[in-house]
């Protein structure tokens, strides 16, 4: 178990610089998400933790020790990798049993613990196969097997359920989870799926071109994104952000429609609104603004419905299942507290 | 017309090229043992015969007999020649085999994994070798093996071999390398493997197909090599098999059926060898790493 601290952290290939400086620290049994679109350098990044990947500047320490020039063998580190990367010709025992294998444990050593970690996992029956004669989720399993069978200061998952299909993976996200709870242990993850890193994940850490957005629990970034880059990555559906005009407590949409706000910010802003807190109300309501449906799409349990008005879109969420079809004329009234506003140039949230 | 014959003359096309190609491959040397069992009257008979009217294995007792006789004289055994130029062709292909395969294995993963300056360049080089041919080589390397004292030594046939068969095992181990993902090996370093270790227990095991590729390739080579024996292999000290068959031509007698028993003992080691490698050939080893 251990803390992992990542300094000031740059990376250049040659002449590019493809991440700028990057700090945050992970808690002793923290489970932290790094998230972001691809090429935002959460992997990476990860990669430079696991020391895969050359440091260009800053410092990754690892329980309190500078591991920027350690072997990735000598940083006591485990990682899930995103294609599993199991040994093809070994079974699944000594698939999980290598590393102890190199360590030099005893073979009574090795068994016990390889047999400990199947039982969590539930691969028992499957310790004799090899991995092609395992099915995707069997597969994730060997991998996450091999991770814990040697108890690592820090685990490192890259992207680990991207290759399982939608059912398997909320399922695996439970288990990884179970599993963090379980062994206690320092867990990064890197997904690209924000829905992932908001169910997992005790502190979100957000990244794009090489910088961190923004770092806080899954919650906290949903309620109050520091950006607008934030403010639409974290959530789905997206959070909506309208181009706007502010000036002495309310803002003038594209549209041309004016609504109140409780912010005395001024000049251009982006205007943001989640989906789920917009309300139907009538075209000509107090504070609505109005916009015709484009298309409602249902899932049972909630109602899209996106809506135009002059070249501003708008995205509603509802749960109550309202009578709004294609070509209605509605309003929709964000509600009181839940706006967001941002700088546009800077895209910084303001207030 | 019914479905099972509408293909039916793409079929005989097949058929009938599969056909042209086995006689093309296995014509001669089916060809090469009819004459072996012919008796040497036979053998200039004015009708072509597709099987002797009278099977001998007088050819082979003259190959592997103690004493011998040509055209009703006694003469010297050819067994104590034969013997030694098999046994030198065994030792030069498999020493140049064993060695381009452990070369090729190393050099090869090198070659991908490893970051150093003018690696590609030294890549191509080493390959464009390929392009050059034999002949152009063959005065310049001669002067070369005289002052090294390697002329008609194991070490200078085997030296030639591993130079010229080299280059293109080196080309295959790095596709095969290429083709294998990193993560393989990332995830025994951050099992607590070193490099090599992680090489030698992680990626050598996944790329025996490739290796057999390469041993099957360069003895396949080292085996029927003439032309680099010929020259450097003067006496029966390293004489192989191949360039000592010819000279079973006398003044003025050509020992037809000898020639060609001698030729049927001489594919034995390459066909055994492929064969028994061949299991090994299997594709599919990588099956399983990944998703």
């Amino acid at each position: 178990m251990a803390e992992v601290s990542i300094r000031d952290v740059t990376k250049s290939y040659g002449s590019t610089k493809v991440m700028h400086g990057v700090s945050f620290d992970v808690a002793d049994g923290e489970f932290v998400a790094l998230v972001g679109p691809s090429g935002c350098g959460k992997s990476t990044l990860l990669r430079m933790i696991a020391g895969l990947e050359e440091i260009t500047a800053g410092t990754v320490s690892i329980a309190g020790r500078v591991v920027n020039e350690v072997e990735p063998k000598a940083r006591d580190i485990a990682m899930v990798f995103q294609n599993y990367a199991l040994y093809p010709h070994m079974s699944v025992r000594d698939n999980m049993g290598f590393s102890l294998h190199l360590r030099g444990a005893s073979k009574a050593e090795i068994a016990t613990a390889v047999a400990r970690a199947a039982e969590i996992l539930g691969l028992t029956p499957y310790l004799d196969r090899t991995p092609k004669q395992l099915s995707g989720g069997q597969r994730q399993r060997v991998a996450m097997g091999r991770a814990i069978v040697r108890q690592p200061a820090v685990f490192l998952f890259d992207e680990p359920l991207s290759n399982l299909d939608a059912a398997l993976r909320v399922q695996m996200r439970a288990e990884i989870r179970a599993l963090h709870e379980r062994l206690g242990s320092t867990s990064i993850f890197v997904t690209h799926d924000q829905v992932e890193a908001m169910t997992m994940a005790d502190r979100i850490v957000v990244m794009r071109a090489g910088r961190l957005e923004q770092a806080g629990p899954p919650l906290e970034l949903y309620d109050r994104p520091a950006n607008a880059f934030v403010a639409g990555f974290i959530g789905s559906p997206a959070m909506n952000l309208l181009a706007a005009q502010a000036d002495s407590g309310q803002v003038r949409l594209a549209s041309g429609q004016v609504l109140q706000i409780e912010s005395h910010a001024a000049g251009a802003v982006l205007f943001g609104i989640r989906p789920e807190h917009l309300a139907l109300c009538s075209p000509d309501a107090e504070g609505a603004i109005a916009v015709r449906v484009s298309t409602v799409e249902s899932t049972g349990t909630a109602m899209f419905v996106a809506a135009q008005n002059d070249g501003l879109t708008l995205h509603a969420l509802f749960t109550d299942r309202p009578a709004v079809k294609r070509g209605d004329l509605i309003g929709l009234r964000p509600m009181a507290g839940m706006v967001h506003l941002f700088d546009s140039a800077s895209g910084l949230r303001l207030g | 017309m019914t479905r099972r014959f509408k293909h039916l003359p793409g079929q005989i096309g097949l058929w009938l090229g599969v056909a042209l190609l086995v006689l093309w491959s296995v014509g001669p040397v089916y060809w090469s043992f009819v004459t072996s069992i012919t008796p040497p009257n036979a053998l200039v008979s004015n009708s072509l015969h597709l099987w002797p009217e009278a099977a001998t294995w007088q050819h082979y007792a003259k190959l592997f007999g103690a004493n011998s006789t040509s055209q009703g004289n006694e003469v010297a055994s050819v067994w104590p020649q034969f013997s030694r130029a098999f046994a030198n062709s065994l030792i030069t292909s498999l020493a140049a085999t064993a060695l381009v395969v452990i070369i090729a294995a190393f050099g090869a993963w090198a070659f991908v994994r490893l970051q150093f300056p003018g690696r590609d360049v030294l890549f191509v080089l080493v390959v464009a070798t390929l392009a050059i041919p034999a002949y152009t080589v063959m005065i310049p390397l001669y002067r070369l093996m005289i002052s090294l004292g390697l002329i008609d030594t194991y070490t200078g046939v085997t030296l030639i071999y591993v130079s010229a068969f080299l280059p293109l095992a080196l080309w295959l181990m790095r596709s095969v390398y290429q083709a294998m993902p990193l993560s393989l090996e990332e995830a025994a370093w951050l099992d607590g493997a070193s490099k090599l270790r992680a090489f030698v227990q992680v990626v050598l095991p996944l790329a025996g197909p490739g290796l057999v590729a390469c041993g099957i390739l360069t003895f396949l080579s080292a085996w029927g090599q003439f032309m680099v024996p010929l020259v450097f292999s003067p006496t029966l000290a390293t004489k192989p098999l191949t360039v000592l068959i010819p000279e079973f031509v006398t003044r003025n007698y050509v020992d037809y059926g000898l020639m060609n028993a001698a030729g049927i003992v001489a594919i034995a080691p390459p066909l055994l060898l492929v064969m028994f490698l061949n299991r090994y050939l299997v594709s599919g080893l990588m099956a399983g790493a990944g998703k």
